[in-house]
């Protein structure tokens, strides 16, 4: 398949051929692109792990892959450049899947690579979330066809718009209205323009610090101009060099402090705090983390899924047996908090906003910009952990006990640690309030006659004297 | 509607054009000031 959103560049496409990621630049770019990848400022950018790995596929390499069925569906008789090949990012995420935290290191890490490329005559020439992917926690710059030379007494940034509509607006709107970036990038697919935030705020906000650079002035100006100036699109040049470089600077500074001024502060939700007010008696939690580690010390999984990861105990747990980690929680307060931890600890873990219930769907043109998370979790992972998280799906979403089973099933290739929590719980009765006779008939018994009928069960244990049990399940070949 | 056609880009790129007159200022302002300082070090036979 073509992937996220490179067919709209007309200097070429991006598509997976098995598991290898190719790039194919049309003739028109090439030059720019060889240019570019030859820069001391992309060696220095590819050396820190920034920009994705990426090299040109020499004739020898190219032969083979002409004859390929696949290679030919893409490229077909068009002619083209060359071919490039990137380093696969292990699972590929979206804007509508991070949290605020994430999405503004993608925003910091754009206006470095905007900032160090002036000073060698390089720009570039879109700022978007699409631009980015994360390897773990950590954001790369995917599109080496972002780059472009730029005239040295240029004062302006073409890209500080779409900058502001995809990064700082979506933050200020999250951090002053608490919209969900889920909800943002969902429906947006280039970021919020000023007047959808203008509408929402009253006379005494318009005129704050905050509002009036990034919302306020924009629109009075484009009301100003009407149908809007030609002249205003007009390139500018100052025939200065260094006085286009100062004003470049200064912008991309300034962009940088109001970004700086969005980031999420150390926001609080009601999940948030379940680690620290968890309803375990210490020997039960204690229990709970020995089933867990000896079930990852066995299995030794490459990839884990850790399903409704809350602030991540778990997934650091497996991250520090080497395992490459994908965690989802619904809550983006808890995800904002995994990937703090995962950054300041070191982790390889990949933190992201998805509801299990209602999964990110496919999204952009014909629904192929944005594949569907279940798409691309299925059989990713060697071990998917569901730690107390099968009460909310089987009493809050209503979701049959086979249901998430089969789900489980789907997106494991091996092996699934998963609490029981017994309609006797505390938190389940909460959650259930008052309708326990719609889970009359859950008992371990039925849960474990379910299990069977997908995965073999290896071992369990009860958490000390809870109604909990946690349960290390593996498949049952097919 | 008339406000259905302004494009909403226009205001942001206005208002980034009106911000780099105003730092185009600060550039000279910088450089005259860095003038001054260079004659007042030699004045001071710092150099």
């Amino acid at each position: 398949m073509r992937l996220a959103a490179s067919f709209r560049d007309p200097g070429g496409f991006c598509f997976a051929l098995g598991a290898r990621i190719l790039r194919v630049v049309n003739p028109d770019s090439l030059a720019q692109v060889d240019t570019f990848l030859t820069s001391a400022f992309s060696r220095k950018a590819l050396e820190s792990r920034s920009l994705v790995s990426t090299r040109r596929l020499a004739d020898p390499e190219l032969q083979p892959l002409q004859t390929d069925e696949t290679f030919n569906a893409f490229v077909g008789q068009r002619p083209f450049g060359a071919v490039f090949e990137h380093e696969p990012i292990p699972f590929p995420s979206f804007a509508h899947e991070w949290p605020a935290e994430m999405l503004a290191c993608a925003g910091e890490l754009t206006l470095d690579l905007a900032e160090s490329a002036l000073g060698e005559g390089f720009g570039l020439k879109d700022a978007t979330p699409h631009n980015v992917l994360f390897r773990g926690p950590h954001p790369v710059f995917v599109d080496v066809l972002s780059f472009e030379r730029r005239a040295p007494d240029d004062p302006v940034w073409t890209a500080d718009a779409q900058f502001q509509r995809t990064f700082l607006l979506p933050l200020l709107a999250h951090q002053r209205f608490g919209m969900r970036l889920v909800d943002i990038f969902t429906t947006h697919r280039d970021g919020l323009e000023p007047e959808e935030l203008f509408s929402l705020c009253g006379p005494l906000r318009k005129l704050s610090p905050r509002f009036l650079p990034l919302v306020s002035m924009p629109v009075w100006l484009a009301r100003k101009s009407g149908s809007g100036e030609p002249s205003l699109y007009q390139p500018r040049r100052l025939g200065n060099e260094e006085k286009a470089r100062f004003i470049l600077g200064a912008r991309i500074k300034s962009l940088r402090r109001q970004l700086q001024s969005l980031k999420p502060a150390d926001t609080r939700s009601t999940w948030s705090g379940y680690m620290d007010a968890h309803r375990y008696e210490p020997e039960a939690f204690a229990a709970k983390e020995h089933f867990v580690s000896e079930a990852l010390r066995e299995l030794n999984p490459a990839r884990v899924l850790d399903v409704g990861a809350n602030t991540g105990h778990f997934s650091a747990l497996a991250a520090r047996t080497g395992a490459e980690v994908v965690a989802v929680d619904r809550d983006a307060a808890c995800v904002g908090r995994i990937w703090q931890r995962a950054r300041a600890e070191a982790l390889n873990i990949l933190p992201l906003v998805v509801d299990l219930s209602r999964p990110s769907a496919a999204l952009g043109w014909r629904n192929q910009e944005c594949p569907a998370f279940l798409d691309r979790a299925r059989g990713h992972c060697d071990a998917v952990l569901m730690l107390a998280v099968l009460h909310h799906l089987l009493v809050t979403e209503r979701v049959p006990l086979d249901a998430v089973l089969d789900l489980a099933a789907e997106l494991t290739r091996d092996a699934l640690v998963i609490e029981f929590v017994a309609p006797q719980d505390e938190l389940f009765r909460r959650l259930a309030r008052g309708r326990d006779d719609l889970h009359a008939n859950l008992d371990a018994a039925a849960f474990e006659a379910a299990c069977r009928r997908r995965f073999r069960i290896v071992r369990q244990a009860r958490l000390g004297n809870s109604h909990r049990i946690l349960y290390l399940l593996r498949k049952c070949a097919d | 509607m008339m406000l259905a056609y302004v494009d909403p880009g226009s205001g942001m790129l206005a208002w980034q054009l009106i911000v780099a007159g105003f730092v185009g200022l600060l550039f000279y302002l910088k450089k005259i000031r860095s003038f001054f300082g260079r004659i007042g070090r030699k004045m001071l036979g710092k150099d």
